[in-house]
């Protein structure tokens, strides 16, 4: 029986590792760039090439939104319509060296069309910001927590910086030019940001 | 608990963010989609072409913004230069008078410092006019209110200005254009020219308000009272010009060596001592100048006056720019004050008698 406990634990820990693995993996999938051979690729209707970008891109691309539009259901209108949209302007992409730069202008672009037409501006609360963002999905407590205090104690501009940059991968620079703004300004807005999270997460963490 | 690190937020924020992104990519491959036009509006931003386009303008702009603001500081530079001064032109006769100059020599403004200069100046406008026509203007008027004769045509012509060289030059050419003038309006003339720095002695200025003389002539008087120093301020600086190198002739003072700086004479000065003028020597002799002869000077000063008017030239007509000979008219002498101060006069002539009728 011990031996048969002890199988079953080591299996138990092996698939811990695995997926651990796994997870770290594909968050650091989520910040690699994608490849800018996909473009073509999905023009040409490529489903794989569809699906590894829209792996590697689709935290970036949501929570990117989901900082503009501060709305769990219209953040996922918006990713799916920009994947739409990337599937139907694939045939146009320039390979430039930065395909999430493309990607993300897509995203910009529908996000403040959506933002237009909203009559109104979601204001976030703390209460209820984890279910009205659908960050209850989170399972690791510090990581729900940090997303939640990122969306609801810091200001629009450094939120999309810190988004853009921790899950999108985008250089300083690039931010920047993606939101036209000085860099200086963007570096400043970036820490302050990271400042103000820490702050926020050592004092409840 | 330790003090988390920026990678350690960035991590927290990304795992967060891949475990509750909704994964719809089977849903969203199977909606049909057409191919995007390059102009669709969710493209705006995002062609390189659009980009490096986007990047020319903005260089474009700042090129412009910096070549406007270039020019609009070549404009200024250019309008200051236009309306502020950098030089004044002395002109002293019996009239004096100031002209200050731009740098492009066009008359920024013009003053007396006597009230013989206010008769010559008045009603005249010559605010932006080249220096010659004013010279032309100055001199015409003169020669029309009598205080330039053939008899008495002698000018002292000073200028002061900031650039040493630009001050030497403008001296050179009003000099000429005094000449030229006097020439034409009275066959000769006599023109003294230099250049003063009326800033290195304060004194130029006080003896110049003082006795209604221009900086210019006030510096020559102190150069002759520096150099002769039993010679009195006061009786120099109320001489016109014509009298005060008469006397200095007949006094054996060389009057060249106390002009200033590039100072020139410019015509023949022995013209002065013309045998029809020795009324007039014999009065400069006696320049040296006791009370008495002081007063006996007035009175034949007048006199002398008088024989010049004797000239057999007819009056003028009205005032114009090309004044000749036919404009010429008697000098008046009632029109020739000789202004005095006697502030000055007592800080300069500690020895001044105050019976001086001059002085009253």
């Amino acid at each position: 029986m011990q031996s048969a406990d002890a199988r079953i634990t080591e299996g138990i820990i092996d698939m811990l590792v695995f997926e651990a693995v796994v997870y770290e993996k594909s968050a650091h999938q989520a910040v690699a760039a994608p490849d800018e051979s996909l473009f073509p690729r999905i023009a040409a209707g490529d489903k794989d090439a569809f699906f590894t970008l829209y792996v590697a891109c689709s935290p970036a691309v949501y929570t990117y939104a989901l900082s503009i539009l501060r709305n769990r259901s219209d953040a996922e209108d918006a990713m799916q319509d920009a994947f739409l949209k990337i599937r139907s302007a694939a045939h146009l992409y320039e390979p430039l060296g930065k395909p999430m730069a493309w990607v993300f202008t897509i995203t910009k672009n529908i996000c403040l069309m959506m933002y237009r037409q909203r009559s109104r501006m979601t204001v976030l609360q703390e209460e209820g910001a984890v279910r009205h963002l659908g960050l209850d999905k989170i399972e690791s407590a510090e990581d729900r927590l940090t997303l939640e205090k990122a969306f609801t104690v810091l200001h629009e501009d450094a939120c999309q910086i810190i988004m853009l940059h921790a899950v999108g991968g985008m250089k300083h620079r690039e931010i920047a030019k993606l939101l036209n703004m000085p860099l200086s300004t963007v570096l400043s807005k970036y820490n302050r940001g990271i400042k103000k999270l820490r702050s926020e997460l050592e004092e409840t963490l | 608990m330790n003090s988390l690190s920026e990678q350690q937020i960035e991590e927290y924020i990304r795992r967060a963010a891949s475990a509750f992104t909704p994964r719809r990519e089977e849903e969203t491959w199977e909606k049909p989609v057409e191919k995007a036009d390059p102009d669709a509006w969710f493209l705006e931003g995002t062609s390189g072409k659009e980009i490096s386009q986007r990047k020319a303008a903005r260089f474009l702009i700042r090129w412009a913004t910096f070549a406007a603001a270039c020019f609009a500081a070549f404009i200024i530079s250019c309008f200051r230069l236009y309306i502020s001064s950098d030089a004044t032109v002395y002109l002293d006769v019996n009239p004096s008078i100031s002209v200050e100059v731009n740098r492009i020599g066009r008359v920024v403004s013009v003053s007396a410092d006597n009230d013989d200069g206010r008769i010559i100046l008045d009603n005249m406008s010559l605010i932006n006019t080249e220096i010659d026509v004013a010279m032309n203007a100055l001199l015409g008027s003169m020669v029309k209110h009598g205080y330039l004769t053939s008899a008495h045509n002698t000018l002292l012509v000073s200028v002061d200005g900031k650039s040493r060289n630009r001050t030497a030059a403008l001296q050179q050419r009003v000099t000429k254009d005094a000449d030229q003038i006097l020439k034409a309006l009275l066959v000769k003339g006599i023109i003294l020219g230099q250049t003063v720095d009326s800033d290195s002695d304060d004194d130029i200025e006080d003896l110049a308000k003082a006795f209604g003389i221009t900086p210019g002539k006030a510096a020559l008087v102190l150069r002759l009272k520096q150099d002769y120093p039993s010679l009195e301020i006061r009786d120099l600086a109320g001489m016109p010009v014509a009298d005060l190198v008469r006397y200095c002739l007949s006094s054996g003072i060389d009057i060249s060596r106390c002009l200033g700086e590039n100072g020139e004479i410019v015509g023949d000065l022995d013209d002065l001592l013309d045998p029809d003028e020795a009324d007039h020597n014999d009065l400069f002799d006696d320049y040296d100048h006791s009370d008495d002869d002081l007063a006996d000077d007035e009175y034949e000063y007048e006199d002398a006056n008088e024989h010049v008017d004797d000239d057999g030239l007819e009056r003028g007509d009205d005032y114009d720019d090309d004044l000749d000979h036919d404009d010429i008219e008697e000098r008046d002498d009632d029109d020739v004050p000789h202004e005095r101060d006697d502030d000055f006069d007592n800080a300069y002539n500690d020895d001044a008698d105050d019976d001086d009728p001059d002085n009253d």
